[in-house]
Parts: C-alpha cells; sequence; structure tokens
C-alpha cells in the first residue's frame, strides 16, 4: 500500500489541475489530521483508522461531457487502511459502469500475547522450555505428580509460564474489496446489469484448538478469496414485467491446513491426572486442523409479473442455487488412529441445493380496499453422500472409541401463506390486518414439523400535526411432532428453542409529532416477548426485548437547530436446567440451576447546526453516546456449588483481587447470585468549525474525541495462561487479548475546494 | 513509491487532465423548465442540479402540461402537483419511468403497502448539490428516522460497520422491496450473509442445523453488546438450546466452558466441519 505521503502526492496533483479547468463540478478535502491516545496503534475502534499526516480525506468529482457522457471520480481518506475510490461514468439513457476499490479493517486486538510462533502460514511452534515448564509443573514422570493440580491458588503454571517467550501479535483481518459494473439501459424497456466483485481478507483470528484435554489459542491465519459475479435483467413494458438473473461466487482459503504444536506432549508419553486418575496419552506432537474449505455457489433466478386491471398485480418468482465444497480428508489431521476414522474416504465433497418459489397477488380495486395473498416454498436439499465413519476422536491424545456416525441429510423446507386485507377508511388512514402459516419440514431434527401461526394487525395514519405507525403480532409455533422420546422436556434432550412450542407477541409503534414546521418529536416502541411453554424444567422459558425511543429536530432560528435522540433497549432470556448423567435416572433436583441473561443498552445522541456567520462560519456537533450492560443471576440448587456434578471446583481460585489470572467468581449455596457483568460503552463527540474564504474555498477543523471501554468478565480474566480452569482442563494456553480500550483526541485540519 | 503506485498516479493523471480540459455541458435548455421557471425560479434552479433535469420531459415529465396552469396565472388546479397526495399516488408518477432495476417489485411491497412512497425517501428538488439517488438525508439517517432502535442496535460494541460509512441497509436490504423476506437482496438470511462471509457458506461435512437454517438464530444482525454481534453471551447461548447430558446441563461460570470463547474453546467448528470426527465440532 501507498504511503500516506504518496497519496497526498497524488491528492495534490488531483486538486491542482481541476482547479484550472471550467468542466469539472465536485469538490476536494484535503488536510492534515493528528491523534492522540489512540490505544497501541492508530486504530480508532474496529473498524477505524485515523490518518496522521496530510491526507486527502473525500472528493468527489463530475465531468458532463458533450454527446450525454459523464464521469465521476470520488474518494476518500486516501493512504488509510480505510480507504476508498471509484470511478463511474456512462452515457445518459444508455449506460453505466463503475468500478470501486474499498478497504475495510477489522481489528480484534493488538499487541496481544501468545506463545505460539507461527514458523511457516499455518504452523504453529511452541518453545520446547515453555513444554517443559508446563510438564514438570503438573508431573515430573509417568506416575509422580509434584503439584496437585487442584489446589486452591495454586499459581505453579502461571508462574512458570509468565517469562517464557511470550510473543506479540496483532489480532485482525483487512478486506479490501474491489468491484465492477456495468449497467445498460439503451435498449427500449430493458436493463442489463453485470456486477463483479473481488474480495480479499486477510489477517488472522483468534482461534482455539482442543486435543481432548487441552485448549491452545493461537492466531490462525487467514487468506479468503471471494469472486462475486452477478448478471440480471430486467424487463417492464406496460402491464408486463420480468426479471432474469443469475450469480456466481467462488471462495478459497490460502491457508488449507492449521498444524499446533501440542502444548502438553510429553517427554515421558502418559502421565495420570491427579485428581481423577484419568491416564493421559499425549502422543501427538501436533495438532492439525482444517481451515475454512474452498467452496462455490452458483444461483439462478427469474421472476415476472403483470398489472391487471382495477388495480390487481400478479409477482411470481422462482430462486435456485446450489452451494458445493470438496476437500481432502487425510492431511487434515495428526490424531492417531486417523486412518481407520476415515472410513477410506481420501476426499470429500459437499453439496446442497436450495430454492425459492413465491407467488403474490395483490390490489386495491376500490381505492379504500386493498388485499394482498402470497405463497412461499424454501427449500433445501442436502445432497451429499451418506458418509460413514466408524469411530470418532475426541482429540488428538486419546484414542478413538467405537463411535459409528456419519453425515446426516440436513434437507428442510418451509411453506408459508400469508393474507392481508387493508382498508383506508378516510385519507391519511390506513388500517390493516394480516394472518400467516408457516409450515417447516425436517429431515434431521429432533420435532419433523413446526407450524407458525401468525396474525396481526397494522395502523398507519397521517394527520395534520402528527402520524402513527403501529403493528401489532401474535405468533404461536407449534412442533407437530417430535421424535420418538425426544420431546424437549425429556432428559437427555436440548429445548432446542428454534424449534420447540413457542408463543410470541410482537409489536412495533411510531409516533412523529409535528406541531409547527420547526419542531418534531418521535416516539418509538418496539418489542418481542416470547415464552416456551414446553420448557418447565429443562431449557429456554422466555425471552424478551423491548425499545423505547425519542428522538427530536428543533429549528430555533433559520441558522440554528438541535437535535437529539435518546434509545433504551431491554433484552432479557429465562433458562433453567440441571446436570443429568448419562441417563435421565442421575438427575437429582438438588443440581437445578436457573439463569437470567439481561442486557440492557441506552442510546444517547445530540446534536446541533449553527450558522455563526451566515454564508461564513458555520459550526456544528455531534454527540453520542451508547453505554451496553449485561449481567446473569444466576440461582443454583442446595448441592450445585462445589458439587460433583457442578464444575464450581474447590479447586478453582474464587479471588476476584487474585494477581494472577483467571479469577472467579463467589457463589453462594442455594441462592442468587450475580455473575459479573459485561458493560461496554462507547462515546463520540465530534465538533466541526467551516469557514467560507470565497464560494469555492473552505477550512475546516474538527475536534473529535471517542473513547470506549468495556469490561468482560470471560475475557479480562484471560492471560497467556490459565491454569485451574477447572479440573479436567487445567492446563489451557489461551492468548493474552485484554479488551481495546481508548480515549482517543484526534484533530483536523483541512481546507475544502468546490468547482 | 512501488511501481503499481507510479502507473496507478499516471494513469488517474492523465484521466483528469483530459476530463478538466473538455468544455462545459452546454447550459440546459429543456421546454417548459425555463417558462416555469419565470415564477419558480428556485425550484427549478434546484432540478436543474439533478440528474432528472436531463430529461427531454422536465418539468412536465412529473407535472404534467403546464399551458393551463400558466393561462390561468398559476392556478395549481390546473397541475398536477404533489402536495397532499398519498404516497402511493405519488409514487406512481415516479413509477412511470423507474419501473426496472430495483423498483420493479415497489407496487405492493412492505413500505409502499404501508403509505412510505417515493418522495417519503427522496428529494426530486433538493437543496444544494445533488445527493446520490436524490435521498433527502443521508442513507443511514434516513432509514433509521423511522427504524430508531435499528439506530441504537447500530451503536452498540459489536455492530457492523455502518455508522463508520463502509456499509449502508442497502447493503443487505432492497428498500424499494422484492420476493424476499424482509426485503434481503438474496433469497435467505444466510444467502445474504455467505455474500460476505462465503467461508461459512460450506456446505459441510457435518452441520449445525440451526446454523444451516438462519444465522439469526444466534446473532443480531444489527448490533449487540457481546462479541461476534451473539445475541446472548457464552455459554448461555449455547446451553439454551443444549441441556442434555453431562457438560451441556451443567452450570457454567468459573470454567472452561465460560471463559475465553466458552463453548466454542472446545467446539471451534460450530459453523461446520469437514473433519471426520467433526461432529461434534470440535475440529
Amino acid at each position: 500500500m501507498m504511503t500516506s505521503k504518496q497519496l497526498f502526492g497524488i491528492a495534490f496533483a488531483l486538486v491542482a489541475l481541476p482547479v484550472c479547468a471550467q468542466a469539472v463540478q465536485g469538490q476536494i478535502e484535503v488536510g492534515v489530521s493528528r491523534g492522540y491516545d489512540l490505544g497501541n496503534k492508530d486504530a480508532l475502534g474496529k473498524y477505524e483508522n485515523v490518518p496522521t499526516g496530510p491526507g486527502l480525506y473525500s472528493m468527489d468529482l463530475r465531468w458532463d461531457l458533450p454527446s450525454n457522457y459523464w464521469m465521476e471520480m470520488g474518494a476518500t481518506d486516501l493512504g488509510t487502511n480505510t480507504q476508498s475510490a471509484w470511478l463511474r461514468g456512462g452515457k445518459r439513457g444508455d449506460f453505466k459502469w463503475r468500478m470501486g476499490w474499498d478497504e475495510l479493517p477489522y481489528v480484534v486486538g493488538q499487541n496481544v500475547d501468545t506463545h505460539y510462533v507461527e514458523t511457516n502460514p499455518g504452523v504453529f511452534r511452541l518453545p520446547d522450555a515453555l513444554r517443559s515448564s508446563m510438564q514438570s509443573t503438573y508431573w515430573t514422570s509417568t506416575t509422580a505428580v509434584t503439584v496437585a493440580a487442584n489446589t486452591p491458588g495454586n499459581v505453579a503454571l502461571g508462574t512458570a509460564l509468565a517469562g517464557l517467550f511470550p510473543n506479540k501479535v496483532d489480532l485482525g483481518t483487512q478486506r479490501r474489496t474491489a468491484t465492477g459494473g456495468l449497467e445498460i439501459t439503451a435498449i427500449d424497456h430493458v436493463t442489463l446489469n453485470l456486477d463483479y466483485r473481488y474480495d480479499r481478507r486477510e489477517g488472522n483470528q483468534i482461534t482455539p484448538i482442543y486435543d481432548g484435554t487441552t485448549i491452545a489459542q493461537f492466531a490462525a491465519p487467514i487468506d479468503y478469496k471471494t469472486h462475486n459475479f452477478n448478471m440480471n435483467a430486467q424487463y417492464a413494458n406496460g402491464r408486463w414485467f420480468a426479471e432474469v438473473g443469475m450469480d456466481l461466487s467462488r471462495f478459497t482459503d490460502g491457508v488449507e491446513r492449521l498444524y499446533v504444536d501440542n502444548p502438553m506432549r510429553l517427554t515421558n508419553v502418559s502421565a495420570t491426572n491427579p485428581t481423577t486418575g484419568a491416564y493421559y496419552q499425549q502422543q501427538a506432537a501436533v495438532m492439525g486442523m482444517p481451515t475454512a474449505p474452498d467452496n462455490s455457489a452458483f444461483g439462478w433466478n427469474v421472476a415476472g409479473g403483470v398489472n391487471l386491471p382495477l388495480h390487481h398485480r400478479v409477482v411470481a418468482s422462482y430462486t435456485s442455487s446450489s452451494m458445493e465444497m470438496e476437500t481432502g480428508l487425510m492431511a487434515g489431521s495428526t490424531i492417531p488412529y486417523y486412518a481407520d476414522q476415515t472410513g477410506g474416504y481420501n476426499t470429500i465433497n459437499a453439496r446442497m441445493d436450495t430454492s425459492l418459489t413465491t407467488l403474490k397477488v395483490m390490489g386495491d380495486p376500490m381505492g379504500w380496499l386493498g388485499y394482498s395473498v402470497s405463497y412461499r416454498r424454501y427449500e433445501l436439499k442436502d445432497k451429499t453422500f451418506e458418509y460413514y465413519f466408524p469411530l470418532r476422536g475426541r482429540g488428538d491424545s486419546t484414542a478413538p472409541t467405537a463411535d459409528p456416525h456419519g453425515h446426516e441429510d440436513e434437507s428442510w423446507k418451509k411453506d408459508s401463506v400469508k393474507a392481508e386485507v387493508h382498508f383506508k377508511p378516510m385519507r391519511g388512514m390506513r388500517l390493516g390486518a394480516f394472518v400467516s402459516q408457516d409450515n417447516a419440514d425436517y429431515k434431521n431434527r429432533f420435532a419433523e414439523e413446526v407450524k407458525d401461526t401468525i396474525a396481526g394487525v397494522t395502523f398507519d395514519g397521517t394527520f395534520k400535526s402528527f402520524s402513527v405507525r403501529a403493528a401489532y403480532s401474535e405468533l404461536s409455533r407449534t412442533p407437530s411432532k417430535f421424535e420418538e422420546g425426544e420431546t424437549p422436556d425429556v432428559a437427555g434432550v436440548g429445548s432446542f428453542n428454534d424449534q420447540a412450542r413457542r408463543t410470541a407477541k410482537i409489536y412495533n409503534a411510531v409516533l412523529t409529532y409535528m406541531p409547527t414546521d420547526d419542531l418534531a418529536v418521535s416516539f418509538t416502541a418496539a418489542g418481542v416477548k416470547n415464552t416456551f411453554p414446553d420448557a418447565p424444567l429443562h431449557g429456554l422459558q422466555d425471552s424478551r426485548t423491548d425499545t423505547y425511543g425519542m428522538d427530536f429536530t428543533y429549528s430555533l432560528t433559520d441558522r440554528f437547530s438541535l437535535n437529539g435522540a435518546y434509545v433504551y433497549e431491554y433484552i432479557d432470556s429465562r433458562m433453567i436446567s440441571q446436570y443429568l448423567g448419562t441417563t435421565a435416572s442421575t438427575a437429582l433436583a438438588a443440581d437445578k440451576w436457573a439463569n437470567k441473561s439481561r442486557d440492557q443498552v441506552d442510546t444517547f445522541k445530540a446534536g446541533f447546526r449553527w450558522q455563526v456567520i451566515p454564508g461564513k462560519l458555520d459550526l456544528t456537533s455531534d454527540f453520542d453516546y451508547s453505554q451496553g450492560r449485561g449481567d446473569s443471576v444466576y440461582t443454583v440448587g442446595s448441592l450445585a456449588v462445589g458439587a460433583t456434578h457442578s464444575w464450581q471446583s474447590a479447586g478453582y481460585n474464587s479471588d476476584p483481587n487474585a494477581t494472577t489470572k483467571p479469577y472467579g467468581f463467589n457463589m453462594a449455596n442455594a441462592g442468587p447470585f450475580l455473575n459479573q457483568e459485561v458493560v461496554n460503552r462507547i462515546f463520540i463527540w465530534k465538533t466541526q468549525a467551516t469557514y467560507r474564504f470565497t464560494k469555492q474555498l473552505s477550512g475546516s477543523l474538527l475536534l473529535w474525541l471517542q473513547r470506549y471501554d468495556k469490561k468482560d468478565w470471560a475475557q479480562d480474566a484471560m492471560s497467556t495462561y490459565t491454569y485451574l480452569v477447572d479440573p479436567g482442563a487445567n492446563k489451557s494456553i489461551f492468548m493474552g487479548r485484554i479488551n481495546p480500550a481508548y480515549d482517543a483526541k484526534v484533530i483536523r485540519a483541512s481546507v475544502s475546494y468546490r468547482f | 513509491m512501488t511501481k503499481r503506485a507510479w502507473v496507478l498516479m499516471a494513469a488517474t493523471l492523465g484521466l483528469t487532465l483530459g476530463l478538466a480540459t473538455t468544455p462545459v455541458r452546454a447550459a440546459e435548455g429543456k421546454t417548459g423548465a425555463a417558462q416555469c421557471a419565470e415564477c419558480h425560479q428556485e425550484t427549478v434552479d434546484r432540478f436543474r442540479a439533478t440528474p432528472h433535469s436531463h430529461s427531454a420531459a422536465a418539468c412536465q415529465g412529473c407535472h404534467g402540461d403546464a399551458t393551463a396552469h400558466i393561462a390561468g396565472g398559476g392556478d395549481k388546479s390546473k397541475i398536477h402537483t404533489f402536495k397532499g397526495l398519498p404516497a402511493s399516488e405519488a409514487s406512481a408518477t415516479c413509477l412511470k419511468c423507474h419501473e426496472k432495476a430495483g423498483q420493479t417489485h415497489f407496487k405492493g411491497s412492505a413500505h409502499d403497502s404501508r403509505e412510505v412512497g417515493c418522495v417519503t425517501c427522496h428529494d426530486v428538488h433538493p437543496k444544494g448539490a445533488a445527493p446520490k439517488a436524490l435521498l433527502s438525508k443521508p442513507q443511514f439517517e434516513l432509514c433509521t428516522s423511522c427504524h430508531l432502535q435499528k439506530k441504537a442496535a447500530l451503536m452498540r460494541s459489536g455492530h457492523m460497520p455502518m455508522r463508520e460509512g463502509k456499509m449502508n441497509c442497502t447493503s443487505c436490504h432492497n428498500p424499494h422491496g422484492n420476493t424476499h423476506e424482509k426485503q434481503l437482496i438474496q433469497a435467505s438470511v444466510n444467502a445474504n450473509c455467505y455474500a460476505c462471509h462465503a467461508e461459512k457458506r460450506g456446505p459441510f461435512l457435518f452441520e449445525h442445523a440451526p446454523v444451516r437454517e438462519n444465522c439469526l438464530n444466534c446473532h443480531d444482525a444489527h448490533g449487540s453488546i457481546h462479541d461476534n454481534l451473539l445475541k446472548v453471551k457464552q455459554p448461555i447461548l449455547c446451553q439454551q438450546c443444549h441441556i442434555g447430558t453431562r457438560h451441556p446441563g451443567q452450570l457454567h461460570v468459573n470454567d472452561r466452558y465460560s471463559f475465553g470463547q466458552g463453548c466454542l474453546n472446545c467446539h471451534p467448528k460450530i459453523h461446520g466441519s469437514t473433519h471426520p470426527t467433526g461432529n461434534r465440532f470440535w475440529r
């Protein structure tokens, strides 16, 4: 990528030349920017980058050429990893073409600690000394354990690992997208459209690998390339209209496999777990993991319709798509006995076909009365060969078990019928009612069929000083049949809340009040309340989302206007569960527990526009603040804490003030306790002064304050090692990902020239 | 500077130079507009800055023949005006020309049927420079003026890059309607997501059924306070369905099922696996 100085040179040239010409319209903005307290690097949030030094912030130029030809050229933030540029042109009434380039960063973490070193693409190694240290912490021979792994407050492993070769790595990806397209309108009644998009994502993502006992996180490389091509044509003439299209997509991953050092590979080939006495097998030196498989998709669609007399209209469409994947198997794993598990397949491929058929008839023959009736069928057919595998391995470190399994048919389809009627009793008012039914049919879900019935009403009204839009509906979901012995409330089976019996009440309303031309105030309410009546003992019982908000714009004078908004969101879900043994008979009431997870978000927005000196000096300010907080309240059974069937083990360090990580939560027997909260706050305040020197030339000064902080009990506790996570996995290696936080200040001065 | 950068710069400069020296388009001389300007100068000036000004019909393309209106000394009843018209009736004028491309299915669409018409979002006579598609506000601002809850959701910590200007509502939805649910551009929610997340498309040897059916079973595309746009924090999200024997039904707050990536610490291939022992999504 070019440096910002090089791009500034281009930008300067771009400015200099059009300034001398009269043909160009548009504007160009160049300037200089400086950021402070941006954190480790120049990333501001997940998707933003603050350029430092000179830069071209925006450009939007247009040329109207002879014979109805035209051209546009634009760019934003050249020289940064958020830059974009485009070029468009065409001839009015005949054709348009377009080309574009866009970049988008996705920053997950910067300077993240990891013990792994990527020696080759996709190959991750651990220093031998680190592995030896881990082993000597837990055992010195095949039988003798030197440190009890479940001792509360045990920090031996942490101490041993803390100083050993931590490396720093940036977590995140950079997406680069090139687009091109052509639209031809030269043929009467016909529009042809061609689009191509090339999308490349490079970087890495935090990835865990599990060997049956050990979890190891590392920064798996990403090298994704996607080619998308789309072509379609529309025809409209009089009452008839039609369209036809096709899509082609090809995805490839430049990293086919990942090979990761087994952190617990023993010099001595075996040892026993100090708690359970279970025998560890750690033969695998390297653990293998397949990455996202290369795949492709092809689809086509047709649609058409006719406008009939008396405002009736019929529309039908059919869309068909096919997805395919093929990948090699044998190189995919280092699991011992792997060859025995593959069922003799060297490669596998998978294919799924989808289709969507729709038919809609609608009309408003009398003006005050209208209707629509529609039918839809979405179908997914799993065309994958019925692979069969005789053995299953839990990971690299344990022998496979005789667990015959194979690919299962994931086919399903859904038929939907919807009818709607509305009438307009007076000008500006519309009342509607609708009912719909969806019937889903599954090949491989616990419920073979699921029926959704939805009925609702709508109200829309536009009156002299206010308008109202409101809707209310109720959903009733009924799984018509579960496979024998597999109902949501039978021990050992999940509740599968996307299939379980459900009732829902859904509402939304917007009231906009405009008493004068200077003031507009809107009030919003929306929500869904779900109940799952088949889950009295296990699973999700109910969930709810509610949103309430208001916003306003007010023009105090011709030169000064205010705007503001506040939205409160409430999202909660309640579930219940209990420890179950391998058979339902082992369930104990004392092992019951319940959870209520709740998120609340407050969002504020405020701003003003002020023409301080009309035609000369403008001042604008925009303030955004969002505070999200989530918590989980648990209620546990009398035997749950520290009991056999709970993972709240005595061996866990539950001292929240512990200097070593992670620390846990204090829990009380048989009483509710609050899991630590997730809190994140985003504060953005941009204030800009713009002074117009001439009609063409203006200068701006932008002050941009942005603050972000996050508290997340599941992430904050992590470091590059995690000891005593629980008795079953007391030697995990995580990445030391710290939630990003910053208190950034950005100052930008720029000059804008309008042609 | 790299060779590619030099080539890019030379091409850009050449293009700029060539275009910058091209004569300005001849002044607009459409029949009718000049006459309209005699009384409606400001409106016509705004109109002239828009692509519609290149239409041969000019003002009369939408307002109809103005002869009687002019002869009547500006009699408003003698010309087609849009003020006070129901949205669907006002839209009918626009759809005479804009009946193809993305607008094919506008009649009877979700917006049209609720009296959200063309001029609700588009301004035919905008002040200042004509914005793209003549939108009356920037798109994100425009859509969220009604869908306020979506504006709030997109301010959450986990969000699509919309407030940064890298996506907009029309990246996923066609506000003019189509035959798909929620006016999605693709035929299903998942197909929409695969357009950018093709690595999740598979298909896989072992599929996670709720994932294959609908990404929104676990993710809130409009924003979440949890990582990866998850609707509920791990491990509760998984436990709301998976309450089977042993560890799925156990309480997890201080263990490997809850820290880091929660359940995905051991089941990272939750979107599907191509591994022969991947039916539990371990590899």
